[in-house]
């Protein structure tokens, strides 16, 4: 496309990154095995709220305590909340084919969940699932996970979401 | 704090904005904007030998994956003109404007430079608006939050899903902030959706009414078009000086009395939401009371706690103990109508959860959906977003800060009408005007405050 004036060309760019998701790679491996883990630090006397911390997502490093985290928690079957809600009629470029989805953050009752209120999505129309209709999503509602099967070389954040564990 | 320099800003430019502005690169955008600094602002000496003077640039830019060139602060300097100054690029995602003024700043102050340079652009138009939509994701964390099929939009939709679950406020309150900046910047020339723009679009520019904004496309639950800030082209420029080389410059330096930052998690979802958290963190302005927010979670979702950082660390500089008394115009930055409720109670304009009563406090015409006059001031006292803000006039994103920055500027020199080209938007004698410039969930905060020099 050109005008007389300003001449417009294309430049395409393509890249691929090899990238490590480090010592937080547990959390991905047990998404591959339909699990949620979270990491926990217990230094609850060095951390400003006095509490132990669960961070889901999880963190290999205290940012209160500074200390490395060496303990997992598999949090599959804890009670799990609805922090709060968007349902998305548009998207970034990757996920536009997807809308509209909901994007929600996690609660994960019995701890503090300062760090910890995970990004997924709510589907809620799932087969053999509660379904429920969009007006009816309530802060506060019970969730639970399900989890995608995703070849382990390809798996991301996405291979879990949450439906309903209750009709509001 | 430190030592006894001051620093004043002398001169302001912006280019016109525009969804795209095909007609220039990056860096003749920057020129268009630099020029008007230079040559527009009434300066006392040759222009020229005001140029000759400068010896210290901050570029300012927030992607290199929007502009495919990076290191693109040499081309600036190099196309300006400037070199061999010291140069430096900022970036700190949508606050990339606003720290690059902090650091203009700061380089004036330490005595490292007595006439600085800040110029911030940004070209977003060269990419679609959903692949430039996935750029501003990569700038949320891209192991957990983008991959769900996060975005931006969509995180300040959970906040405002949260923010109205706690608060109360309400759609109406959200959008009514839409018909305010919108219509504000139907009098500004520079900006995108001014309907006499030559680069604006008959569908994105004109006048809205409150239907008009609760109506608008549905973008990401509670969020519409019309909530939303605009994607832009342009540039923007300003000129800092030592305080008494401004005198000799301009016959109206305004001085910068106040500066602030403040950051918070890079991941919304990782907010803290401790009961008395802004008493932990020591967020309590002069005028608040601790027993107003003992018992309130903070920052949690509802809450910019980089904004009120930001802002505590400025008002201290400048001695402010109420915003609401002593500041008569404000920039800040709207990213989301919601958002610039929130941000009303991060800078202690009102209450936290009060936000939407300060928008309520306006005069508005139910019937035609529109304040029942332009750039209303707030609580009879504060304008805020005159300009149209990111919502009306620009987001460009690395411009922005500036942009807002040039628009306080002139608000405060009264030269809004020679700007503009008419008098609608300029607050009548205005004191002490506030700048807030704004990055990701609130991960980055600038706060700037500014009064007449003269």
């Amino acid at each position: 496309m050109a005008d007389n004036n300003n001449l417009i060309v294309d430049l395409p760019y393509h890249i691929n990154y090899r990238h490590s998701y480090g010592k937080v790679s547990p959390y991905f491996v047990g998404l591959k095995n339909k699990k949620i883990l979270g990491t926990i630090c217990r230094n609850k006397e060095k951390h400003r709220s006095k509490t132990e911390l669960l961070f889901l997502p999880p963190r290999a490093d205290c940012p209160e305590c500074m200390a490395e985290i060496k303990e997992w928690v598999d949090l599959t079957d804890n009670e799990f909340r609805l922090y709060t809600y968007t349902i998305a009629y548009f998207a970034s470029e990757s996920f536009l084919n997807q809308v509209p989805y909901i994007l929600i953050n996690v609660e994960v009752v019995g701890y503090d969940t300062s760090y910890s209120k995970l990004t997924s999505t709510l589907v809620i129309n799932e087969q053999g699932e509660i379904n429920i209709k969009p007006e009816e999503i309530r802060i506060g509602m019970k969730i639970k996970p399900k989890f995608r099967d995703v070849p382990l070389e390809s798996i991301t954040a996405n291979s879990v979401y949450f439906v309903p564990a209750e009709k509001p | 704090m430190g030592n006894d320099r001051k620093v004043a800003m002398i001169a302001g430019g912006l280019t016109t904005f525009a969804k795209a502005r095909r007609d220039a690169t990056q860096e003749e955008l920057v020129m268009e904007a630099a020029r008007m600094a230079f040559f527009n602002n009434d300066l006392l000496i040759d222009p020229l030998d005001v140029k000759r003077m400068v010896d210290g640039v901050v570029v300012s830019y927030f992607s290199d994956h929007f502009e495919r060139q990076l290191l693109f602060g040499a081309t600036i300097r190099d196309y300006l003109g400037l070199n061999p100054n010291q140069g430096v690029r900022i970036e700190g995602g949508g606050a990339t404007g606003g720290l690059a003024i902090k650091a203009g700043y700061e380089m004036v102050k330490s005595g490292d430079a007595d006439l600085v340079v800040v110029a911030g652009f940004e070209k977003m138009s060269e990419v679609s608006t959903a692949k430039g939509n996935e750029f501003i994701a990569l700038a949320s964390d891209t192991d957990f939050d983008f991959p769900v099929g996060g975005y931006y939009t969509a995180y300040y939709a959970a906040m405002a899903t949260r923010y109205i679950h706690e608060f109360g406020i309400t759609e109406k309150q959200m959008a009514k902030v839409g018909v305010k900046n919108r219509n504000n910047a139907q009098y500004n020339p520079f900006a995108q959706t001014n309907a006499k723009n030559p680069y604006a679009t008959k569908s994105t520019s004109g006048f809205v009414t409150l239907k008009d904004v609760l109506n608008s496309e549905k973008i990401a639950y509670p969020l519409k078009r019309l909530d939303c800030c605009l994607m832009s082209d342009g540039a923007a420029v300003a000129i800092l000086a030592e305080e008494s080389l401004a005198r000799k410059l301009s016959k109206k330096p305004v001085t910068i009395r106040g500066v602030g930052s403040g950051t918070d998690t890079m991941r919304l979802a990782d907010r803290p939401t401790w009961k008395g958290g802004l008493l932990m963190d020591d967020l309590l302005l002069p005028h608040e009371k601790p027993e107003w927010y003992e018992n309130m979670v903070y920052p949690g979702f509802h809450s910019f706690r980089a904004g009120r950082k930001a802002a505590k660390m400025a008002y201290q500089m400048a001695g402010i103990r109420n915003p609401l008394e002593e500041i008569n115009v404000v920039e800040l930055h709207d990213a989301y109508t919601s958002s610039e409720l929130q941000t009303y109670e991060d800078l202690g304009f009102a209450r936290y959860g009060e936000g939407g009563k300060l928008i309520d406090s306006a005069p508005f015409d139910e019937e035609k959906g529109i304040f029942k006059e332009v750039n209303p001031a707030l609580a009879g006292r504060v304008h805020i977003n005159p300009s149209g803000g990111l919502i009306g006039c620009m987001h460009a994103v690395g411009a922005t800060g500036i942009a807002q920055t040039v628009s306080v500027f002139w608000q405060l020199q009264e030269k809004i009408p020679k700007f503009y080209g008419n008098p609608v938007l300029q607050v009548k004698n205005p004191r002490m005007g506030l700048v807030h410039s704004h990055a990701g969930t609130g991960t980055d905060v600038a706060v700037i405050v500014m009064d007449r020099g003269w």
